[in-house]
């Protein structure tokens, strides 16, 4: 395959990333527009990089670390809609006697989730997890994946959403909190720790 | 409740706040002492190394 071929090839495989591209770039930004904008730019930055790219088999992680670029130009770009909806958001009262008695206890015990990464179910249960994901307020969705997906610090990460460390941690904490009681609900049986989907 | 000791939902707090920035000493110390006792904070602990590890998978 000469290089004009082996250019070819790659630009239709980023090509037909972006249905991926797509679904991570909604779950991160939480807004179509913003979403299809932050692709359509990495899609269009990867194809006119691809000249100085010559590792086919890490196309994929390439790709996805130029979205993740772009995606961060959308939170920038929109910081003030974003700032405004993670301020109400902060402000919010969570309802925690749904998780603990008055006494400070669980009101269950949470089921151990043993390990879906070894499963051959894995792949189902990262779409569980997108389903949790979807069901979880924007502003929640947004700062929890800018800390596990996006793996930025919290500093970083209050800069982006403009709020405070002290929102910043509330925030992280109630997204975990409702994911894991979606994945405990969806997915998991406390009795058996085996998948029910 | 002596200062040393901590309930579910305070561990709760700290197991996420753990994994976010590191905690002062004397929060690492009670969480410790929690969850040698308490077996459903040390599920929930293992819960979210899985639910970050399978965030970290979306992308693939």
């Amino acid at each position: 395959m000469n290089r004009a071929q082996a250019g070819s090839a790659a630009g239709a495989e980023i090509a037909a990333m972006r249905p991926m591209l797509l679904r991570l770039a909604r779950l991160q930004l939480r807004n179509e527009t913003w979403a299809e904008d932050a692709v359509s730019e990495a899609v269009l930055a990867a194809v006119e990089g691809l000249g100085g790219f010559d590792s086919k088999s890490q196309l994929h992680t390439w790709v996805v670390g130029i979205l993740k670029h772009k995606i961060l130009d959308q939170f920038r770009r929109n910081q003030r809609e974003i700032a405004v909806a993670a301020d109400a958001e902060a402000g919010e009262e969570e309802d925690w006697d749904a998780f603990f008695r008055a006494d400070g206890h669980r009101s269950s015990t949470p089921p151990a989730w043993g390990d879906p990464e070894a499963q051959a179910t894995r792949n189902q249960f990262l779409a569980v997890l997108q389903t949790c994901m979807d069901r979880l307020p924007a502003p929640l969705a947004r700062i929890f994946l800018l800390r596990e997906w996006l793996e930025l610090d919290t500093p970083q990460i209050c800069r982006q959403m403009q709020v405070s460390s002290s929102n910043c941690f509330v925030m992280l904490y109630r997204a975990r909190l409702r994911l894991r009681e979606c994945l405990d609900a969806t997915w998991f049986t406390a009795e058996t720790g085996r998948q029910h989907v | 409740m002596s200062r040393w000791r901590i309930d579910c939902r305070a561990a709760d707090r700290l197991l996420s706040q753990q994994r976010d920035a590191p905690l002062g000493r004397g929060a690492r110390w009670v969480l410790w002492w929690h969850l040698r006792w308490c077996d459903s904070c040390r599920t929930v602990r293992r819960n979210l190394d899985v639910l970050a590890r399978a965030v970290r998978r979306l992308d693939r």
